[in-house]
């Protein structure tokens, strides 16, 4: 069996085989709104790290190119966030595992 | 026939109708009847629905709504409503009670509804239960557990409403009361009511509670939106994939509810099959519950299943750990903690091989609609994040911006500069009764600079409008992230990248945006690194001035400076990633929102925010900075060589003469520190209508130099302010803007030089 899908997606950024959302979902063969439900999980779980999107509202106010009117921001959209691994992260994805499984 | 015990909670889910049914919003005050059926549009149902107007539903009338909303008592609560949404629900008298029920079973079956959060469980709660409804607390905790009654094939029910949760980790209160309850109450059966348009959140909540003692049925929910959104689910194969029964409903509806409750009793009598294919885990994790098992195996767990506990302590659950360890003798715990320690991994591993069993059990059973769009995002996407295309189709876009907005604009900047010109003439005329330096001080400081920058608007408006198009197509999101695939090759690719990225719109915001780089040495280099990206403003004034200086060429020369002003930044970055970071890799990937075709309305909106914004700097710093500006070029004696200002700029013309500039070009652009408009609002001052006045006095080579300082000098007050608050150090700050003027004026000089030695 392969690595689970949450180590998976920790190996995948790790070895920089994806670079957005898209192409992880893709490289996963899952649906977005799993990629995301992983995603999260990671977040929660410490070894992700959310820049941007929704965490980035205060800086976007005092951007010029805001005008406070937060509908849209030149360059950094804000749907747009980054997901960084953390050090746990890439500890983590540095761990080969790839043992077949057992019944749980 | 299924009935609430009380036999008046309306839950005959067939019935379809009362005698005599009417609108709600028609009846008279004391109306004591059913709810028939409901009409209007599928959210306001919803809604209605969740308040308890479900078809049976037992009703009364408190207050008619001649003067507001009526008043009405439905399934123990009082709820308004407004005429409009009474109108909406149909109601016919109450049927006569009929006999209590009569049942088979003492001790009532218990069966437990399991769920996250607006899956529908409260609908089909009110469904089967009606009236017959308790709310308690659970074991001295303050989330309210409601339970009810039923009466369904002769054998008496017991429903219990569990709180809504996304997983069983008792990360919350609400998650610790539905596990507990499960694991201490040990329900007859679990029903797991999960959305069926959202499949792989309800899943997870499945997975964890396939390891519980209870037997599990899978409810899959609003069935009849998932078919109208284009899902294709096949309740059987899924069936079959996690080898529990599943049963598909619309419990708003009231379809499947009878289904349901006829699998629990199939279940409990053991005439369906039940064999649960839970998620799985390593073979190497195995090992290590197998042997924290092993250590536990004999020790009382209160109950609690030692495979369950097994799983739990390796996913480090707190309140298990806790139990545990206070359940066990010391050095069979330090036993158990060494092998959790050695496995800490085991804890990602877990949870993944939930979602390696979601997306399994989802690839037997569920066919989502194609998202048309988000497939013609992906071959978008494989042309337009590639390295090399993409980068080239960024070029040709940029380019085209820079030209569409110099070919349409420019002819309208220049007859705006004559207009401007025209008015500061006749300005002088009208007002030669005035003493000379007011008529100065209105036609040549505030016409002459703010006037200049007005003519500004209709190349700002075209910039806008493109750059909107750009941005509401989710294109410049995608310029983002090529600068990051260069950055990455460059190196430069971790937290520092979004603050940088900030800076393309504002320097400020991405000053502040610095703080997520922990490590104050990268920060500190980060910091120094913000001034160098080209800015919207900086970006627009020279948008402004390639067409003035350069007329046809002025696409290439934009083009070219900004270019010129990324690879700087490259170089600046690699320096930064070997000689700071030492290589340090953070991985990450970007979040692109999808193409769409672009709205008209956001466009303007955004176009129309920018100029305000710009006229609004205007009125405040430029007219203020062009007015001191005049008067510094017409005091003491109304001549402009002999002025403050000359004096001034002779002091710094060593260094224009190296640069290809003369002295008011220099203070203008030395002006430009305060706000990057004022460039613009000095040149207009000082020498009239640049666009005859500027391209003889500086030449080609002398223009490119101009440009180059304007691209690479001090961004901003404002800029230095952030700068300043950031490092909250004076040094820092000085050394940034020491660090801006010296590159500027180095690169201006090599410019020039070149230029001149290549042009002539």
């Amino acid at each position: 069996m392969n690595p689970s899908l949450l180590n998976e997606i920790l190996d995948l950024m790790n070895d920089g085989r994806v670079h957005s959302k898209e192409s992880l979902v893709s490289a996963l063969g899952t649906s977005a709104a799993m990629a995301d439900m992983m995603i999260e999980h990671l977040i929660r779980m410490g070894y992700l790290e959310q820049i941007g999107g929704e965490s980035a509202p205060d800086l976007c106010s005092l951007c010029d190119q805001n005008r406070g009117s937060r509908t849209h921001c030149t360059l950094c959209h804000q749907q747009g966030r980054a997901l960084l691994l953390t050090r746990k992260g890439i500890k983590q994805a540095a761990a080969p595992e790839a043992r077949p499984g057992t019944q749980g | 026939m299924m009935q609430a015990a009380n036999g008046r909670g309306g839950n005959t889910l067939s019935e379809n109708g009362g005698k005599g049914a009417r609108s709600l919003a028609e009846v008279p005050v004391d109306f004591t009847g059913i709810v028939c059926d409901l009409s209007g549009d599928a959210k306001r149902r919803q809604r209605l629905v969740s308040l308890g107007f479900t078809p049976g539903a037992l009703i009364q009338v408190l207050r008619t709504g001649d003067s507001g909303p009526m008043l009405v008592s439905i399934r123990g609560s009082r709820v308004a409503l407004g005429l409009d949404e009474a109108g909406l629900v149909e109601v016919g008298e109450a049927p006569p009670e009929p006999n209590p029920p009569e049942v088979t079973n003492q001790k009532p079956v218990v069966i437990a509804l399991a769920g996250q959060p607006n899956v529908g469980k409260s609908t089909l709660f009110n469904t089967l239960t009606g009236l017959r409804q308790h709310v308690g607390n659970w074991t001295g905790k303050t989330v309210e557990l409601k339970s009810g009654e039923l009466v369904f094939q002769q054998t008496a029910f017991t429903l219990v409403d569990l709180p809504g949760t996304y997983s069983l980790t008792a990360a919350s209160e609400e998650e610790r009361i539905a596990r507990n309850f499960i694991l201490h109450e040990k329900p007859d059966v679990v029903v797991a009511i999960v959305n069926a348009t959202n499949l792989e959140r309800g899943l997870y909540l499945v997975a964890e509670l396939l390891s519980l003692p209870s037997p599990v049925i899978l409810a899959l929910n609003m069935m009849d939106i998932a078919e109208e959104a284009g899902f294709s689910i096949e309740p059987k194969v899924l069936e079959t994939a996690i080898g529990i029964p599943v049963v598909p409903m619309s419990a708003a509806k009231g379809q499947g509810v009878a289904e349901l409750m006829e699998t629990i009793v199939q279940l409990r009598e053991d005439k369906l099959p039940y064999h649960p294919q839970k998620p799985t885990i390593l073979a190497a994790h195995q090992k290590v519950l197998d042997e924290v098992m092993g250590l536990l195996d004999g020790v009382g767990l209160e109950g609690l299943p030692l495979r369950w506990v097994g799983i739990k302590l390796l996913e480090g659950d707190e309140e298990i750990t806790r139990k545990v360890k206070a359940l066990v003798r010391p050095e069979v715990w330090q036993k158990v903690e060494r092998l959790l320690y050695t496995h800490e991994d085991a804890i990602l591993d877990i949870a993944g091989a939930r979602y390696t069993w979601i997306a399994r059990m989802l690839r037997a059973a569920v066919f989502e609609p194609p998202i048309s769009h988000g497939r013609l995002t992906s071959r978008l996407d494989r042309v337009l994040t590639h390295p090399f295309w993409g980068t080239l189709v960024m070029l040709l876009l940029l380019g085209g911006v820079f030209w569409l907005t110099f070919a349409l604009g420019s002819p309208m900047q220049n007859w705006l500069a004559r207009l401007v010109s025209n008015l500061a003439d006749n300005m002088r005329d009208w007002l030669s009764f005035a003493p000379k330096w007011t008529v100065e001080l209105i036609a040549g400081g505030a016409l002459g600079g703010l006037g200049m920058v007005l003519t500004f608007l209709p190349l700002l408006a075209l910039f806008y409008t493109v750059l909107g198009i750009l941005e509401d197509t989710g294109y410049l999101s995608r310029i983002a992230f090529l600068a990051d695939r260069w950055m990455h090759r460059l190196g430069l690719h971790g937290k520092s990248f979004l603050p940088l990225l900030l800076g393309f719109g504002c320097n400020v915001p991405a000053i502040l945006g610095s703080r997520i780089v922990e490590s104050p040495k990268a920060r500190l280099l980060t910091l120094l690194l913000i001034p160098l990206i080209p800015c919207a403003a900086r970006t627009a004034v020279v948008t402004f001035l390639a067409p003035v200086l350069f007329g046809p060429s002025a696409a290439i020369v934009a083009l070219g400076l900004l270019a010129g002003n990324l690879m700087l930044l490259g170089l600046a970055g690699f320096v930064l990633h070997r000689f700071v970071f030492h290589n340090e890799h953070v991985p990450f990937i970007m979040e692109l929102p999808l193409y769409h075709v672009p709205n008209a309305k956001t466009i303007a909106l955004f176009v129309w925010n920018n100029l305000v914004s710009f006229l609004q700097k205007a009125g405040k710093v430029i007219l203020f900075a062009s007015i001191i500006v005049w008067a510094l070029s017409y005091f003491p004696n109304g001549n402009i060589n002999t002025s403050y200002l000359a004096r001034v700029g002779m002091l710094l013309e060593p260094f224009g003469k190296l640069m290809g500039l003369p002295w008011p070009a220099l203070v203008a652009l030395l002006t430009g520190a305060v706000a990057k408009e004022n460039t613009i609002a000095t040149l207009g001052v000082l020498y009239g209508n640049i666009g005859q006045t500027l391209p003889p006095v500086l030449g080609t080579a002398g223009s490119l130099s101009m440009l180059v300082f304007q691209m690479l000098f001090i961004p901003c007050i404002a800029t230095l302010a952030a700068m300043r608050q950031e490092t909250r150090s004076w040094k820092w700050t000085l050394a940034s803007a020491g660090m801006m003027i010296v590159l500027s004026t180095v690169a201006s000089i090599v410019v020039y030089q070149l230029a001149r030695v290549l042009l002539g």
